[in-house]
Parts: C-alpha cells; sequence; structure tokens
C-alpha cells in the first residue's frame, strides 16, 4: 500500500479544504499576517513546490497531479457561507485542475522582496486568495470534497491515493451536515480508495498565538485539549514513505505518526504541507 | 532482389512431406508456447491447427522462392572469419580470395534473407577499392573440405564483436545510416539527424555523443 | 590499443526520446603533432526534479568535450576540476532561465539545476600499459571488466548506496565546496581485451546487484550487445521483472561500452 508512482500514466491527486471562517482574520503569532494570509500564503508555497516537481522542460509542468482547494466559510464568489472552490481568475469555480493548467492560470504574479540584500524581488505567482467570514462548516468541505475525490478516484483506480490535507483553526460548526457528524463524513472520505490504498486525510489546526507546545506528527492525542483529539482521531496514520520523509527533513516522528499538526505555527504548517505532498515521482 | 510471384504453381501438387513437416511444426510450436504461458492446452491445439492450416495453405499457394541475381552481381557469399594469429598480427585474408584481390563479401543476413530485410549488415572494414577488375575475376568455387575434415562448433557470435567497429552516429548517436564506399573507406549519413562523416580503417571512429534531443523524429513513448 | 566504442541507451517508459535527460559523449582526442593517445569519455545524468536538466548536461559534455580546435576541458583533478565546476556556474548564471516566465525564474534560482557526473580518460594508448583516470560525483559508475569479472567499479557503490538524492554537479553557486569536497578520483591499468562499461544509475544499480547472482553471464550479456532493439528489449524486459529485487528502475538508461583492443576492427556492423 501506498508504494505507487506518481507519473503521468498514473497521477496523483492532492486536495487542500482551507478554513475561511472569520476567525481566521486573527492575528498569526508575531508575524504581520493573519491566519487568512499565512494559510494562502503557504498554500501557494505549496502549489509552487509541487510545481517544481512536476517540471518538465522549462515553461511547462507534466501532469502528475490533479488539484483541488476547496475553502469553507466565506465564499467570495457564490457569496454567503458554504463551500466553494478557492481557486480564482480562470480557473476560479474549477474543482480539480491539472497542474499544466494550474501552470498557467495564476490569479496574479506578485512582487516580493529576496530575503537577500542587494538580490531583485522574486515574482510570486498566487492562486489562493485569502478570505475570511462566517462560520467553519467542516462537514459540508468534506462533503463536497469528497464528490470529487470519489470521481477522481474511479478515474484513476491505479493511482497512488488522494491525499487530502484541511487546515482549519477553530471547531466544526455544522456536525451533523447530511445526518452525519465530522468522524463520519471523514470515514467516508478515507474510505475512497484506489487499488494502492485508502485515501489520506491529514489534518493542521492552527494557533494564533506562538505556542511551545505545538505538536507536529504525533503517535497519541495524549494532552492534547480540544479539538485536538477530535482532529487527531481523523487524521490518517503517515504511510512508511511519508515517514522516511519527515524524518528525513529532520522532524522527530515515531511509528504511529499522524498527518496532524495541533497549535501550528506558520513553519509547521509548512512542514506537514512538504511531507504530506512528497510521494515518488518517477525519476 | 527476390522474384518472389504470385500464383499457383506451374505444375503438380504441393510437396506432401513438406505440408506434414509444417503442421507437426505449427503443433510443436504450439504446444512449447502452451508450455511457456502456461495456455490451455484445447486452444492450444485449436490455435495450432489453424496456424497449421495457413502455413499449409501457404505452401501450396506459393512457390518456393528463388533469389535471382543478375549475372553480373554474383559473387559467392562468405562469412568473416578471423583465424587465429599470434597478438598483435593483422588478419589474414578470408579462405576464399585469390592472392593479390580484395574480395567484398557482403556478409552474413542474420534473418536468412538477403537484401532489403538484413537486420545487421556486417561490412569488410577495408571496403573494395573502385576500379578494381572483379569482373573479369569470374565466380569462385566453394572451397573443398580437406580429407577427414571435422566440423567445429561455430564460435559464439560475440566472438565477432572483439573485431567489430559498430558504427553510431558522432552527432546524435544513432544507429541508423545510409552508408556508402568512399575512397579507402566509407561513407555515412544518419538517417537520424541528416549528419554526414566519413571514416576510414585505421583511424579512430569520431568522437560520438548521444543526443536524442537532436533527431528528427523520436520514437514513439513506449 | 584501439578503442571500439558504442553507447545504447534508452528513456524512461512512456516518455520520449528527446526527453531523455541523460548525456554521453566521448572518442579519441586527435592530436595531429602525433599518434593517437588517449581518448575522453562523460557520462552525466540530469536530475529531473532540477531546472531544465537537458540544457545543463548539454552545457557540461560540450564544454568536457569541446569540438576540434576549441579549448581543451578540465584535467582530471581536484583543482582543475573546481576551476571548471566555478566556469561552468557562471556560464549557467550568465544565460539565465529559458523564459520569463515567473516559476521558472524561482525555479532557475532557488531550485537551479543538477546531474551526476562520471568523466574520465583512457591515457597511453600508444604505449603497452594504457590505462583509465577518471573523476565522479554521484552515482553514474564506471566498470572495468576482464575476462568477465569485474576488476573494479568507480565509484565503488554496492547495492544498497544508490538512493534518490545523490551528489553531483550543481548550478547554484553555494554548493562550489562541497562539491569539490565530494569528487571522487579514480583509475586503472588496462589490457587487451579489456571492456569499459559507464553506466547511470538505474544501469549501474542493476549491474551491481546481477553481478552478485550471476556475474559471468551479466558480462557477457553485456559484451555481446550490438543492436539497440535488442538493448531496449532488454531493458523493456527488466524493467517489467516480478521480483523487485532484480527489476530495473524505471528510470533513464545509458550504457556506454569501450572495448580496449591491440588490433584495429576488422569489421564494421551497421544496424538496420
Amino acid at each position: 500500500m501506498y508504494e505507487r508512482e506518481i507519473s503521468r500514466t498514473n497521477p496523483g491527486c492532492v486536495v487542500f479544504l482551507l478554513d475561511r471562517s472569520d476567525s481566521m482574520k486573527q492575528q498569526w503569532g508575531n508575524s504581520q499576517e493573519t491566519l487568512a494570509q499565512g494559510a494562502a500564503r503557504e498554500l501557494n508555497n505549496i502549489l509552487l513546490e509541487l510545481l517544481f516537481t512536476s517540471q518538465g522542460e522549462p515553461g511547462k509542468a507534466r501532469h502528475y497531479f490533479d488539484v483541488g482547494v476547496f475553502g469553507y466559510g466565506i465564499r467570495p464568489m457564490a457569496g454567503g457561507e458554504g463551500v466553494e472552490s478557492a481557486f480564482g481568475g480562470r480557473l476560479a469555480g474549477h474543482a480539480l485542475v491539472p497542474l499544466p493548467e494550474l501552470r498557467d492560470n495564476p490569479i496574479t504574479v506578485r512582487e516580493v522582496a529576496s530575503p537577500d540584500a542587494g538580490a531583485p524581488p522574486s515574482r510570486v505567482p498566487i492562486w489562493v486568495e485569502a478570505a475570511h467570514g462566517y462560520k467553519t462548516p467542516m462537514c459540508q468541505a468534506v462533503a463536497v470534497a469528497g464528490a470529487h475525490v470519489y470521481q477522481w478516484a474511479a478515474s484513476h483506480p491505479d493511482s497512488f491515493p488522494p491525499i487530502i490535507i484541511n487546515i482549519t483553526d477553530g471547531l466544526v460548526t455544522d456536525n451533523g451536515y447530511e445526518g452525519a457528524n465530522l468522524d463520519e463524513w471523514a470515514q467516508r472520505l478515507m474510505n475512497i480508495q484506489t487499488s494502492d490504498g485508502p485515501s489520506l486525510l491529514f489534518n493542521v489546526f492552527l494557533s494564533p498565538t506562538p505556542m511551545s507546545n505545538g505538536v507536529l506528527f504525533p503517535n497519541s492525542d495524549r494532552g492534547l485539549p480540544p479539538p485536538g483529539p477530535d482532529l487527531f482521531r481523523i487524521s490518517s496514520p503517515l504511510p512508511p514513505m511519508m515517514l522516511s520523509n519527515a524524518i528525513g527533513v529532520g522532524n522527530y516522528v515515531e511509528q504511529g505518526a499522524r498527518g496532524f499538526a495541533f497549535n501550528a505555527d506558520s513553519k509547521m504548517l509548512a512542514r506537514l504541507l512538504e511531507v504530506g505532498t512528497r510521494v515518488g515521482v518517477r525519476d | 532482389m527476390s522474384a518472389r510471384r504470385a500464383g499457383p504453381p506451374p505444375g503438380g501438387a504441393p510437396d506432401l512431406w513438406l505440408l506434414l513437416v509444417a503442421a507437426l511444426a505449427a503443433l510443436g510450436g504450439g504446444l512449447a508456447a502452451a508450455d511457456i504461458v502456461h495456455a490451455k492446452i484445447v486452444v492450444t491445439l485449436v490455435v495450432s491447427l489453424v496456424v497449421a492450416a495457413i502455413a499449409i495453405f501457404a505452401i501450396s499457394r506459393w512457390p518456393s522462392p528463388r533469389l535471382e541475381l543478375p549475372a553480373a552481381e554474383q559473387r559467392p557469399q562468405q562469412l568473416p572469419g578471423r583465424p587465429a594469429g599470434p597478438p598483435g598480427s593483422r588478419p589474414a585474408p578470408g579462405p576464399t580470395a585469390r592472392p593479390g584481390a580484395q574480395q567484398v563479401p557482403p556478409g552474413p543476413d542474420l534473418d536468412g534473407e538477403a537484401g532489403t530485410n538484413a537486420v545487421v549488415q556486417l561490412l569488410p572494414a577495408q571496403p573494395e577499392q573502385a576500379g578494381s577488375d572483379w569482373w573479369q575475376k569470374g565466380p569462385v568455387p566453394p572451397p573443398q573440405p580437406s580429407a577427414g575434415a571435422r566440423r567445429a562448433p561455430a564460435p559464439d557470435l560475440s566472438a565477432y564483436l572483439a573485431f567489430t567497429q559498430i558504427a553510431q552516429c558522432p552527432n546524435c548517436g544513432a544507429f541508423g545510416l545510409e552508408i556508402g564506399q568512399i575512397r579507402g573507406g566509407w561513407g555515412f549519413r544518419c538517417e537520424s539527424c541528416a549528419y554526414t562523416w566519413a571514416w576510414r580503417p585505421g583511424t579512430p571512429w569520431p568522437t560520438t555523443r548521444v543526443a536524442p534531443g537532436r533527431r528528427r523524429e523520436s520514437r514513439p513513448p513506449s | 590499443m584501439h578503442i571500439q566504442m558504442v553507447t545504447f541507451s534508452e528513456p524512461k517508459a512512456g516518455y520520449e526520446a528527446k526527453e531523455w535527460q541523460d548525456g554521453a559523449c566521448g572518442g579519441v582526442i586527435s592530436d595531429p603533432r602525433g599518434p593517437v593517445s588517449r581518448a575522453r569519455f562523460i557520462v552525466l545524468d540530469g536530475a529531473s526534479t532540477a531546472y531544465d536538466p537537458v540544457r545543463w548536461v548539454d552545457q557540461l559534455v560540450t564544454s568536457f568535450i569541446p569540438a576540434p580546435g576549441a579549448p581543451v576541458g578540465p584535467r582530471l583533478e581536484p583543482a582543475s576540476m573546481r576551476a571548471w565546476f566555478a566556469q561552468m556556474q557562471d556560464r549557467w548564471a550568465k544565460a539565465g532561465p529559458q523564459s520569463n516566465d515567473a516559476i521558472d525564474e524561482q525555479m532557475w534560482r532557488d531550485v537551479g539545476s543538477m546531474a551526476t557526473l562520471l568523466a574520465f580518460e583512457i591515457v597511453g594508448l600508444d604505449g603497452p600499459e594504457p590505462y583509465w583516470q577518471g573523476v565522479a560525483l554521484g552515482d553514474t559508475v564506471l566498470f572495468h571488466v576482464r575476462d568477465n569479472r569485474l576488476v573494479a567499479s568507480f565509484p565503488p557503490l554496492g547495492p544498497d548506496d544508490f538512493g534518490t538524492n545523490p551528489d553531483g554537479v550543481r548550478t547554484r553557486k553555494d554548493s562550489l565546496d562541497m562539491m569539490v569536497e565530494r569528487l571522487l578520483v579514480g583509475g586503472g591499468v588496462l589490457a587487451d581485451g579489456d571492456l569499459i562499461f559507464a553506466a547511470t544509475d538505474a544501469m549501474a544499480h542493476w549491474l551491481v546487484r546481477a553481478i552478485l547472482r550471476e556475474e559471468q553471464k551479466v558480462w557477457h550479456t553485456m559484451a555481446g550487445l550490438a543492436h539497440p532493439d535488442v538493448f531496449a528489449r532488454f531493458v523493456t524486459d527488466q524493467r517489467k521483472e516480478i521480483d523487485a529485487a532484480k527489476r530495473l528502475k524505471n528510470d533513464d538508461v545509458t550504457l556506454m561500452r569501450l572495448r580496449i583492443t591491440a588490433d584495429q576492427p576488422s569489421f564494421l556492423l551497421a544496424c538496420r
């Protein structure tokens, strides 16, 4: 299980569930950003990393992944509260987007100052913008994304299983959505599988204040305050390859470690995203 | 070059012994294949009989092929050989060469058919010089085996590679080449990148680079 | 002594030949002042997760084995190789990314390009004891074979030494010291009938494992390859091997074969 290599014949699927509830407007630790801005920035970074991994000849990406970002809370496009694709620009409304199409259609390209003195600014493509408002319909997000993931898995039976990463700062407010609670919705999502195994669901709980008790890749929920145990319970264990990757980039992980980060700051979010999306690409 | 003609043979039934051999060969091949791929025996027998029927039809339909060359082009077929000699010695000429003459054997056709369908073409490093009077030599009789001569097992084909330069395009590394004789050597044109060059025995093969991006047509992905 | 050279290559399954990211080049260096005495070879494996590895490999090959009349490439010793690495990085930096594309720019700057390197010479071809000498960074391997037995491999990698993050020649200037520090140097004496194989990592890894099981047969088979379609078939078959321990990894494959002979070749083999 979880051994299939990503290739153009058998691309992978990575879906992000992005909390866009009103509480995401809080400042993130000591940074100048809100939780929403920081999460959007890290998402854009990881999408860029996926493009780096999939680079073919210059200017082109190989179709190694189909990618989706579903925002839940405010719906900037449709209005009101709910779930919608967080892609903007020409990809607005698109659910799962092949990487080559993602590459060609950022919302915009922004100049960002280089950390190196005297170096020219970087031009950074943006696919997801920050937004916040309303409550936290996490179950509905899982339901909406799950429909697309299900169809994708049916069309790609021999691919590496879909990876879904949920980024949130709060408690779910729609437990019991269509008669099922978050545990049940999560289980439905993880029941979607390919011939290489069940889907992987990872969760990141963001903290607005810098915490010394941030936890990354735990193997138990001992000592975690709410909603830690709930989110831990619905987080998949890291498959062996991701476990090795996590160790390889300097994380302390034990057997049974799950794809979960609690009270995460910006660095922890980046690490989980990096480990959670690094699967074997044919080299 | 080949002179296959369609239509029934001029007369007579096909050779019954050949028909039997064809049928047995098809059946044997099918059963052997069944062993390799674990096919069901029933399916194998049916397939073998169909193959045998096709073979029988083909044999009865087509005459034996006769490869007829114009008389002027007839020359003895000869496999290149390397008689043992002391290290560093030059290879001796082939057994059918006349003293003072340079014969150019066309080389073996590894798939059993002369001319257009050859998989490889083995050429002597030193080609025949233009202007030699080969047309005056006439046909050379095959060598007579010496009394009491025994057949020695043929050497492993890979042994020939020890004395063989494999032609490869220096510009792109492709192997499909057009080859022609030039004074003292061979001229080449790569079928993939159109690069041309010459090579003369006694000189090193040109520096060769494998660069598929330089070829005009790529093989489709496997 | 004379060298009979042939290089077989196959792209990854599912990829076109022009997407092949290895590099291979070599031959006898012409010296109009005297007899032919040495030959120079380079085999590279561009990292597919790097930026434009095909262009980086092309730049390295063209510089290491230049066209006649162009400046000679580096000597195969650390100081000269360091200068060459720096020159290559400068040339790459001046050329810049291939497009104005923001993503290309970022990748060109932050990720850069990389290729594993095996570069060697055969020296003393006009003498009684020619020898090979080489440098290596990464997991492209030279195998020196005599009478179907391995004399030496360079670098001396074992079956467990092939990973996904090998050393290599990188475009980022902050990697220069590390590259020189990790550069390996090796050599060996050659005799009539010896074979040298240079293989990129997938093929090298397969050879290292296969010779543990049946060494003579492996070298005999490699020595007998004479047609690119036969090599392609061999690669396809080994990629499909059920036993993972014996399987050839699906990656670009390059196998350069050099045969050292006392005599010039008697025949020319043209593949159809």
